[in-house]
């Protein structure tokens, strides 16, 4: 049942052709759209009506800018939170979140070397709610991170990078380095002590190819190192150059570039046909995909191809149920994205928007005292999803802070491309073997790791046993590596083992969090001044 | 199944709506009702009833935030301090409780805050509008508030002059550094005193008895309460070699006067007219209090400190041995000074000691390495700050302070110390418990305990020749240090290690040495301060800052001062006389005599020559007077040719020389009797006491004087008219005189003469 706008005695929109000489015909129908333009405006930003039928459901997605993105219908498996627990929508939010609060920082801070601390402090004790801004700024900040870890873990385990998703995973990698990346430039900005120092050690590691260089001698004519660390600070120490180019970093360039692949990564959704769901054939397609042909075999539930296969990537207006030949179970399997999408997208992210609220008003962000080159923190620590790495670069900062992290990144960009096996999309672990394989490796990485901690602090590493190596040894070999070859190793033989690319896939992965988190843990707890090991913070040396 | 899944979103959607709503709520709450809206509601109620004039009502006082934007007077800072204090500068809220009471003190008319600000004499964090923040008593602030005297140590920002005005803890804490010769081993720029403050120690051998010596190393205050001395926490066998080693150094001059003798009856009456007592305490009342002054030591345990041998050579020339004390040179004969010597020596003597000491054992002879440790701890200990020795090295640097007020925190080292990380209280706890922050040697788990315990004690000093422990267990190991460390006296003789683990043993004997200096060479003794002393030395010491303001704006130079120290013949007879000692010549010398600046204005040149050759009380009631030196006639008159010359202020009773016809001394008497000056000043024997006798009739001073002799008309006259002119802390009221009056009662006290001494002296000539 449609609902049209029966009230008014006319169509809505319409409007009648005055003649001239219908005077006072033309003075009434003035007197008349004056007293309905609330209506009339209404019904021109709304124009499907109230959404109670299924057509207007789609219109209310399909007709509204910032809506279309999302498909008229939605599989009802999408809407399964098990799946995909609601990270894309969450990390979303609080990228939101984080833009809105930036602005209103950027309207009283000052990006300069003299006044950025006094800035800080003027927001959290002048600015009316200042404090709660920076706070909201922060918390989404961490949340964000921790969210696109958890995303990307999601989206490995349940498969939704093969094909034909590998682009948007790629896409998503590239937004974990850029979120990375803004976290960090953002971190300058206070000019705190944490600041300075942090990105005093980031810029080190981008020098660290010198590792390298320096090694072969070659440092006075190739210096990439060098090179990075000028091109990131602009000047040989962290200082107004730098502050400034983070400051533009972080307000413009990075989020300029974000946005635009946030809109790439959403448009390859519903390119690729919306979330992965194990409703995916097996074969791969024989061509590229473009609209409306079809890319893909139909579900196995289907009967046959069938004109309506749900991989299409157009939508569909309404459907009629009933009585028509095309009735098509699987589209009966769709339920319009209004309300069925939306209730759920804005629920979850109004409670993103509670939890950081609450943690807001809580948690005070730290400031230490005011940054001063002069005085070095010690430790000096990374925020903390760069502490594993930390921990690799205290022992080699080429391998730990550059080789390591550009071979896991650009190894997770290309697992896609080489594992294509079709089974078992959209399912967390896939099936029982998958899940056997991560906890296999998950206790693996495990011990595997806290064995080779717990052997470098006890017993050592290299250097203690032969002073004299030289650092390129100690550069191709040493804990990180180790792991690194460790687990490549553990992979390729579970993939072997299992005779599956998907499982070595999982291996892989599932190595790389576990490690990735017990590193965090370690560096962040249990590493003191000078990086020594200590149980905990109470052992630290008092000054 | 869909269905019911909506509906949960429904419901989640309307809890979460919920719950951010009433985050928003609280957030507008928050910043409606904070701290400083409070108090400012409240002062604008107060000020309803309490406006600023009985005129002008109160006005509509805003609620708002509010600041001292100081960034471009070169203070650059920010102060919001007056969002909360918002009565600071309304007198009539002295009594307000705070934060709404005003600034004590009339600082605030002189500093007014929207041209200074809060923070820079008070600290804390001023951008800040919540107290705690604000007050700085949160983490990652490293400058707290500074309350009550405390602030008195950021005057010296601006203000360069000594003493600074309206700040006399200040005042106290830098006299007190320059008096317990702190920069003798710390540089502490303005605040270097030129020269040693303890005594030089050439003489000593032959000075002091060696028991009292022993007795003065290990303890000080306890030999002599009030010693500025501070306490080295030295062992018997320490002070026992450091005494041995100083004992060599002798005086042949001193020496040469061993075996003479004095009679004690002659003491006694040279000690009479030398007055000691003004200066010294030597004797004590009924009621065993002590008696006498505190400019030099208190003397009665003279005997028991000291060999009479050296009293001879120190009564006939002190300066030899001190050159830079107060104490005057007399001019005793030979003999004089043998008897006074004798006299004191026997007079001044604790016997209990004495007997204590006869009964204690005989000290075994020094060995020679007993004589090199001695040296090695006088070199060590630092002594050299404050003792000048032939023949010594300088003292060890010790940190320098001149800029330590400004100093960042994390340079201070403040352990296990439980105390709040600040500036102040480092400082205080320094002064007051020095063992609290004193580095604590820990030997760690690993390696070889006695060679880690070994390595970090002082070897160069102690073991030199001995650097290496033998092999062999750590207990033997561990043995061997202890038995060197009580050799050397760092510890007791009497320990010995505890059964038990290595480890265990280890930590004990680490916990022992921490205990003494045996790992910290250059360790600051402790001064044994009151807790008055050691927060005036806290505010001095921040007072030495680096903070200071360049914008000339704010400066406020140091005032001129004339120091008196001239080069002629007077000032070689001040020097020999110490005169400055008692009495003060323009900003120089002491208080407890009378200011001789105008001396020559003041009194009568015959009246002050023959007061030189024979000096009295002013007051019946008090016995005590300037000491007689005998001065040579030559140089009692010169002193007092000198005075009258010099010593002048011509505008001094210009006035009365000019109209002194005019005076009539009968009206004068009435106006005396009027006044009623006889209840304070006493004349021909009845009156008060409390002003200085208007007519002498002590027999022992038959040249006594009345004030007709002594003082002259025009100083008289000044004085009358505005005593506190000429002597800002008298008590003399000022009467109000009119001129005539004053010209009266001058003429009538000028009448006052005592018709003897005029006799024997030639007529006054007025000299104007």
């Amino acid at each position: 049942m449609t609902t049209e706008n029966t009230t008014s005695d006319e169509p809505s929109g319409d409007h009648p052709t005055p003649t001239p000489e219908s005077g006072p015909g033309a003075w009434g129908q003035f007197l008349r759209n004056l007293r309905n333009s609330p209506r009339l405006f209404r019904d021109s930003v709304i124009r499907h009506g109230r959404p109670t039928s299924d057509r207007a459901a789609s219109q209310a997605v399909f007709g509204n800018f910032f809506l279309h993105i999302l498909p008229t219908r939605i599989h009802f498996r999408s809407l399964k939170f098990r799946t995909t627990l609601g990270l894309g929508v969450i990390t979303l939010v609080l990228f939101f979140l984080l833009t809105a609060t930036g602005i209103a920082l950027m309207v009283y801070y000052k990006p300069t070397t003299d006044q950025a601390y006094d800035s800080m402090k003027d927001i959290q004790y002048l600015v009316p709610t200042g404090r709660y801004m920076r706070n909201i700024h922060r918390w989404s900040a961490h949340g964000m991170v921790a969210c696109v870890l958890l995303h990307m873990a999601r989206a490995f385990y349940v498969g939704a990078y093969k094909h034909p998703r590998e682009f948007n995973w790629v896409i998503g990698m590239l937004l974990f380095v850029l979120t990375l990346a803004l976290s960090f430039t953002g971190y300058l900005l206070p000019w705190d002590q944490l600041a300075f120092w942090a990105v005093t050690i980031g810029s080190e590691i981008a020098q660290s190819p010198r590792e390298l260089t320096d090694a072969l001698g070659i440092t006075s004519w190739f210096d990439p190192g060098g090179a990075m660390k000028h091109l990131l600070l602009g000047s040989n120490h962290v200082g107004q150059e730098a502050l400034s180019r983070f400051y533009l970093l972080h307000v413009m360039v990075l989020p300029l570039i974000m946005t635009v692949l946030l809109a790439v990564h959403f448009w390859r959704i519903r390119k690729d046909g919306g979330l992965a769901a194990s409703r995916e054939s097996s074969v791969e397609s024989p061509k590229p995909d473009t609209a409306g042909t079809s890319n893909a075999k139909s579900s196995p539930l289907d009967s046959g191809p069938s004109t309506l296969d749900p991989s299409k990537t157009y939508g569909l207006m309404a459907v009629v149920r009933g009585r028509t030949p095309a009735v098509d179970r699987v589209m009966a399997d769709t339920v319009p994205t209004y309300p069925h999408a939306l209730f759920p997208i804005a629920a979850l992210s109004m409670l993103t928007l509670a939890v950081v609220l609450i943690l807001g008003h809580r948690i005070d962000a730290p400031l230490a005292e005011m940054a001063n080159p002069a005085v070095p923190e010690n430790p000096a620590k990374a925020p903390w999803y760069f502490l594993g790495l930390q921990e690799l670069v205290s022992y080699s900062a080429l391998m730990g802070g550059v080789v390591i992290p550009a071979i896991v990144v650009i190894g997770l960009m290309f697992v896609p491309y080489l594992d294509r096996e079709r089974e078992d999309i959209g399912v967390w672990f896939g099936n029982r073997r998958g899940r056997r394989v991560c906890v296999a490796s998950a206790i693996f990485a495990t011990w595997i790791v806290i064995s080779l901690l717990a052997f470098t602090i006890n017993v050592g590493w290299l250097r203690d046993w032969f002073p004299r190596i030289p650092q390129m040894v100690i550069t191709f070999v040493n804990p990180g590596t180790f792991l690194l070859a460790v687990f490549v190793a553990w992979s390729l033989g579970t993939l072997k083992y299992t005779n599956s690319t998907r499982m070595g896939a999982l291996a892989t992965f599932t190595c790389f969090i576990v490690a990735f988190v017990i590193l965090t843990y370690f560096a962040t707890v249990h590493r003191g001044p000078n990086w020594h090991f200590y149980w905990s913070q109470a052992d630290w040396p008092v000054h | 199944m869909t269905q019911k899944r909506l509906w949960r979103s429904k419901v989640l959607l309307l809890v979460a709506s919920l719950v951010v709503l009433q985050c928003l709520i609280d957030a507008a709450f928050d910043e409606h009702s904070t701290e400083w809206r409070a108090h400012q509601e409240a002062y604008a109620t107060a000020l309803v009833e309490k406006p600023r004039s009985a005129d002008t009502p109160a006005a509509e006082f805003p609620i708002e935030l509010r600041q001292s934007y100081l960034k471009h007077l070169d203070l650059n800072r920010v102060d919001r301090c007056t969002t909360c204090h918002v009565g600071i500068d309304n007198p009539s809220f002295k009594d307000a409780e705070q934060p709404l009471t005003a600034h004590s003190g009339d600082l605030l008319v002189s500093h007014p805050p929207d041209r200074f600000g809060c923070t820079i004499c008070h600290e804390g964090q001023g951008r800040a509008t919540d107290k705690d923040a604000a007050h700085g008593n949160v983490p990652h602030w490293t400058k707290p508030l500074l309350t009550g005297d405390l602030t008195q140590a950021a005057c010296a920002k601006c203000h360069h002059d000594n003493p600074i005005p309206g700040a006399p803890v200040l005042a106290q804490g830098r006299r007190l550094i320059r008096e317990l010769g702190c920069t003798g081993c710390h540089q502490a720029g303005e605040l270097q005193t030129e020269h040693a403050v303890g005594p030089r120690l050439d003489a000593i051998g032959s000075k002091v008895s060696r028991r009292w010596l022993n007795r003065w190393l290990q303890d000080p205050q306890a030999t002599l309460p009030g010693a500025k001395m501070p306490h080295y926490g030295l062992t018997e066998v320490a002070a026992n070699a450091l005494a041995a080693w100083l004992m060599t150094f002798r005086d042949e001059e001193v020496d040469s006067h061993v075996d003479d003798e004095g009679d004690y009856d002659a003491g006694a009456d040279v000690y009479r007219e030398a007055q000691c007592i003004v200066c010294h305490i030597t004797k004590l009342d009924y009621a065993d209090n002590p008696v006498g002054g505190n400019i030099g030591p208190n003397l009665l345990q003279l005997g028991n400190k000291v060999s009479q041998s050296w009293l001879v050579s120190f009564f006939r020339n002190p300066h030899r041995f001190l050159p830079h004390t107060k104490m005057p040179r007399y001019h005793f004969s030979d003999k004089e000074a043998l008897d006074l010597s004798q006299f004191t020596y026997e007079e001044w003597v604790d016997f209990d000691i004495l007997d204590a000491e006869d009964a204690a054992p005989e000290l075994p002879p020094d060995t020679p390495e007993q004589i090199a440790l001695g040296q090695r701890l006088y070199d060590e200990l630092g002594c050299a700050g404050c003792h000048e020795l032939s023949g010594t090295k300088p003292a060890p640097k010790a940190p320098d302070l001149s800029f330590i007020g400004s100093a960042p925190l994390h340079q201070f080292s403040f352990g296990h110390a439980n105390i709040r990380r600040s500036l102040p209280d480092f400082f205080y706890t320094k002064m007051r418990s020095p063992e609290l922050l004193r580095p604590v040697f820990s030997p760690s788990p690993e390696g070889n305990l006695a060679e880690t315990i070994w390595t970090h004690l002082r070897p160069e000093s102690q073991f030199a020749g001995t650097m290496k422990l033998s092999d062999g267990p750590v207990s033997e190991q561990l043995g061997a240090i202890l038995r060197a460390t009580q050799q050397s006296g760092f510890l007791d003789a009497s320990l010995s290690i505890p059964e038990g683990t290595a480890a265990a043993q280890a930590d004990w004997l680490a916990a022992h040495l921490n205990g003494t200096s045996a790992f910290n060479p250059h360790r600051m003794p402790d001064f044994r301060l009151t807790q008055e002393e050691a927060k005036a030395i806290t505010i001095a010491l921040m007072s030495l800052t680096d903070d200071t303001v360049s914008s000339r704006r704010y400066e406020v130079p140091a005032r001129e001062r004339a120091v008196f120290n001239p080069r002629d013949d007077f000032g070689r007879l001040e020097r020999n006389y110490r005169c400055l000692s008692c009495h003060s010549i323009r900003d120089s010398g002491d208080l407890l005599a009378s200011d001789l600046t105008w001396e020559g204005s003041r009194v009568n040149q015959e009246w002050l020559y023959h007061y030189l050759n024979k000096p009295y009380s002013m007051r019946r009631t008090i016995t005590l007077a300037m000491p007689i030196f005998h001065f040579p006639d030559e140089e009692s008159r010169f002193m007092a040719d000198y005075m009258s010359q010099v010593f002048v202020d011509t505008s001094i009773g210009a006035d009365w020389y000019a109209h002194q016809d005019q005076a009539d001394a009968e009206r004068g008497q009435a106006l005396f009797d009027e006044k009623g000056c006889i209840a304070c000043h006493q004349m021909h024997g009845s009156g008060g006491d409390v002003g200085p006798s208007l007519t002498t009739q002590v027999p022992e001073f038959p040249h006594g004087t009345w004030v007709g002799d002594k003082l002259r008309g025009g100083w008289i006259y000044q004085w009358l008219k505005n005593p506190q002119a000429l002597l800002p802390e008298t008590i003399e009221p000022n009467l109000n005189l009119s001129d005539q009056e004053a010209r009266d009662l001058t003429a009538f006290l000028l009448s006052v003469k005592n018709p003897e001494f005029q006799k024997t002296n030639k007529p006054e000539k007025t000299t104007n």
